[in-house]
């Protein structure tokens, strides 16, 4: 089936911390489509994704890297890039509406233990503060050779989330 | 793992071929300014995905061509100024622009300005999300590349909502200054399960 796009697994919950999508990364793959639909919250926020170790643990060392252009329907856009954070800023908003958001993002390489994992992500969302559409474009890596077996998501305040994360796989 | 789910699901764990699927592949032949979907399956799919090759129109003036949207299954297509986009434009001579509005009559472009010479097209591919959930708003992400009117390669990437809570149920690329169109546009669905 080349060029094809094979659903591997997904996840979904309702009023969590954090969801986690574990043992969806394998030696079948070399590059990862993954959507998240959803994310309602009870506030804006920001919303980051960190990836899961061969053991099971959620990565939370500060061994990422990202750079990402913040794109604002109603003032100027903002570029941010940081190193040695402890996760993957803005794979999308949350609001407070329950309106939703869009995000699609590709994850490069996670079961190679010589390769980093890389990450290139976009989305829309809404922000309920101003009214206004909030789309984001990312690049990151996690900076470390090493075999990664699932992604966790998460919001940067600590609110809680409903969301579905869909993991598939690009042949 | 911190949970505190009121409810958790996991599905899958065995790889399921062929979850991009095809919805339907229309060409425009530079009869109609138009190009309507109005059998999207937004009741299957919560992410669709376009591609749109080898936009051109019909005449030597440029003109931009965008999409649309449709709740009433194709009988009329949303053009009040009610979309909110915000891309981000890079031209090959060297120029970057921001591009933002909460006030337009389209979602979102479809690539540069064309118009009918010879190898210069647009050429994108756009996500949509949640057309079909009517509690949620419709959201775009999209990228695309062309060589403009002018002599310049264009493109731009960007995002895009409808802020409206509703089913949407066909999507219209159609050209902003009615020049009759040129285009290969497939639209496919991305399956859940």
């Amino acid at each position: 089936m080349a060029g094809n796009l094979e659903f591997i697994k997904s996840a979904s919950a309702t009023s969590v911390s954090s969801l986690s999508v574990t043992d969806c990364f394998s030696a079948d793959y070399d590059v990862y489509f993954v959507t998240v639909k959803g994310l309602d919250s009870t506030n804006d926020g920001d919303v980051e994704m960190r990836f899961i170790d061969s053991g099971g643990s959620v990565i939370t060392a500060s061994e990422y890297d990202c750079a990402f252009l913040q794109l604002k329907s109603n003032t100027s856009f903002v570029e941010v890039s940081r190193t040695n954070i402890d996760g993957i800023e803005n794979i999308g908003v949350s609001n407070a509406d329950d309106y939703g958001a869009g995000n699609g993002t590709y994850i490069f390489n996670p079961n190679d233990i010589s390769s980093y994992t890389f990450v290139t992500s976009q989305s829309a969302g809404w922000r309920q503060a101003d009214s206004s559409m909030r789309g984001h474009k990312v690049i990151a890596v996690h900076k470390s050779a090493e075999q990664i077996t699932g992604l966790n998501i998460f919001q940067e305040s600590g609110l809680n989330l409903t969301l579905t994360i869909s993991v598939y796989g690009v042949k | 793992m911190p949970l505190g789910a009121a409810r958790f699901g996991l599905l899958g764990g065995v790889a399921d071929l062929g979850k991009l699927e095809l919805i339907e592949t229309k060409t425009a032949d530079g009869t109609a300014t138009i190009l309507d979907f109005t059998s999207i399956q937004e009741s299957t799919y919560n992410v669709h995905f376009m591609t749109i090759n080898n936009l051109q129109t019909d005449v030597s003036n440029g003109s931009s061509t965008a999409t649309r949207l449709s709740n009433d299954g194709g009988s009329s297509f949303i053009s009040s100024s009610t979309y909110q986009r915000a891309y981000l434009i890079g031209v090959t001579n060297g120029t970057f622009v921001e591009s933002s509005s909460t006030g337009i009559n389209y979602l979102d472009l479809t690539g540069p300005s064309t118009n009918s010479s010879t190898g210069r097209s647009a050429n994108s591919y756009m996500y949509f999300y949640n057309l079909g959930d009517s509690s949620k708003y419709s959201f775009t992400t999209s990228q695309s590349f062309g060589y403009e009117t002018s002599g310049n390669g264009w493109g731009h990437f960007g995002s895009a909502v409808y802020p409206t809570a509703e089913t949407h149920n066909a999507i219209r690329l159609v050209n902003l200054s009615s020049r009759n169109i040129f285009a290969t546009v497939s639209l496919y669905g991305i399956a859940e399960s």
